[in-house]
């Protein structure tokens, strides 16, 4: 009789632990389902972070060699550098806009405020990075200096 | 029967998990982040909670609060626009933005959570979190202490008796715990730690060290530089991150500065 009442116990033990792993399943099933879609939409985004900073610095290679007056590698340089930025594109990337937009911390990151009331409050007045979204996602925000009007941001 | 959630409610950054076939998983915020900086902002008639209120934190300054935590169980009180909040409710924004994640991740409401606090904190310490939870609208199943929940994480519950040390370094704060564990029972023998002492300030000397050695073989103080310094400070925390795995980690920033040389990429071991 004991032993039988220890294989029911059992039983509704391993049930139980059966209907919360079928639960789990249920819902990752699901979830799979609703993520894979985003999965290959987003797959590259690490990729792309870091192609990004490359093109950053072909962007400061060009300007330092403008700057030295090596035009004909200047040029060239910009070309690669432009050539980087279509692909980027044609796979979804796009600029976050910022100087002059007001300022933004879904797509912007502020790093300094400046205090100008000939401006508008809350207006960029500065790019310190450039910011990138990959489609509606941010792959980084744009570092950004901030107007901040005399009486902050309740105006 | 909805799913419990567990969150570490952290001075610098929180984290929540849920279980799924019996393994605790971290859910990714709506940012795509695994962490969610614990920082509250009142922006206009709006309220944003993470990386949100995080990036906008210098231009808003007097609307936005951080380390919260630290005023856990306190009279401390914060006043935004003439009102006024406890510690407790600026806590459960916090809970109410992980709660939010979590469900938009789970695909269903979330009632229930278990949430951590330093080993240390006071029976009002552990009430006010109690509290935060329950002002997010959950019912808060068990508060367990941090250093508990990361034996747990690791199933030395399920081990022989044995003492063993938790070394827990987060964003602000560095604790270290000694625990005794046997039979599923953990005692907490001993905490310490630095109140002040964080991964942010790891970056801070790895910036410094940066900027000392470029300034030693250049000549320039990059710290003078803001583009500059925002570069330093994302390579200083991606080496940091490399140097968790890896014995060496390159640091390189091609164009940090243009000097009239015009030589100004600096890679340092």
């Amino acid at each position: 009789m004991e032993e039988l009442d220890n294989v029911k116990e059992q039983n509704e033990e391993y049930l139980s632990r059966l209907q919360r792993l079928q639960a789990d399943f249920e819902n990752f099933k699901r979830r799979t389902k609703i993520q894979s879609k985003d999965v290959a939409k987003y797959a590259s985004i690490e990729l792309i972070r870091e192609l990004l900073d490359i093109s950053d610095n072909l962007e400061r290679a060009a300007q330092a060699l403008r700057a030295e007056g090596v035009q004909g590698v200047y040029e060239g340089i910009e070309l690669i550098n432009r050539q980087l930025c279509d692909i980027l594109s044609r796979n979804g990337v796009t600029r976050i806009e910022s100087v002059g937009e007001l300022f933004d911390p879904y797509v912007h990151e502020a790093i300094m405020s400046v205090s100008d009331t000939a401006l508008p409050d809350s207006v960029i007045t500065e790019e310190i990075l450039k910011g990138y979204k990959l489609y509606d996602k941010v792959i980084r925000p744009s570092k950004v200096k901030v107007n901040k009007g005399t009486n902050g941001v309740d105006q | 029967m909805s799913k419990a959630i567990g969150i570490d409610l952290g001075t610098t950054n929180s984290v929540v998990a849920v279980m799924e076939g019996g393994e605790p998983v971290v859910i990714p915020n709506a940012e795509g982040n695994r962490t969610t900086p614990s920082v509250v902002a009142f922006i206009k008639n709006e309220r944003a909670v993470g990386e949100i209120a995080k990036r906008q934190a210098i231009t808003n300054p007097d609307h936005t609060i951080s380390s919260i935590k630290r005023k856990m169980g306190s009279d401390y009180k914060v006043t935004i626009e003439g009102k006024t909040y406890t510690p407790q409710e600026i806590s459960a924004m916090i809970i109410q933005k992980l709660r939010q994640d979590a469900e938009n991740y789970l695909g269903e409401k979330v009632n229930q959570a278990v949430v951590t606090v330093p080993a240390y904190f006071t029976d009002s310490q552990r009430q006010a979190t109690k509290d935060a939870g329950t002002i997010a609208g959950l019912e808060v199943l068990r508060i367990i202490n941090e250093p508990t929940a990361a034996s747990l994480a690791y199933g030395l519950d399920k081990g022989e008796e044995q003492t063993i040390l938790v070394f827990d370094l987060g964003g602000g704060t560095f604790d270290v715990s000694i625990l005794d564990i046997g039979e599923g029972i953990f005692e907490v023998k001993a905490t310490s730690g630095n109140n002040l002492l964080g991964g942010d300030d790891f970056d801070q000397r790895i910036i410094d060290y940066l900027a000392d050695q470029f300034k030693k073989e250049q000549g320039i103080d990059l710290r003078n530089d803001k583009m500059a310094v925002q570069r330093l400070k994302e390579a200083a925390e991606k080496a940091k991150i490399e140097l968790s795995t890896l014995t060496s980690s390159e640091v390189n920033l091609p164009f940090i500065t243009a000097d009239q040389n015009g030589q100004n990429t600096w890679t340092s071991p």
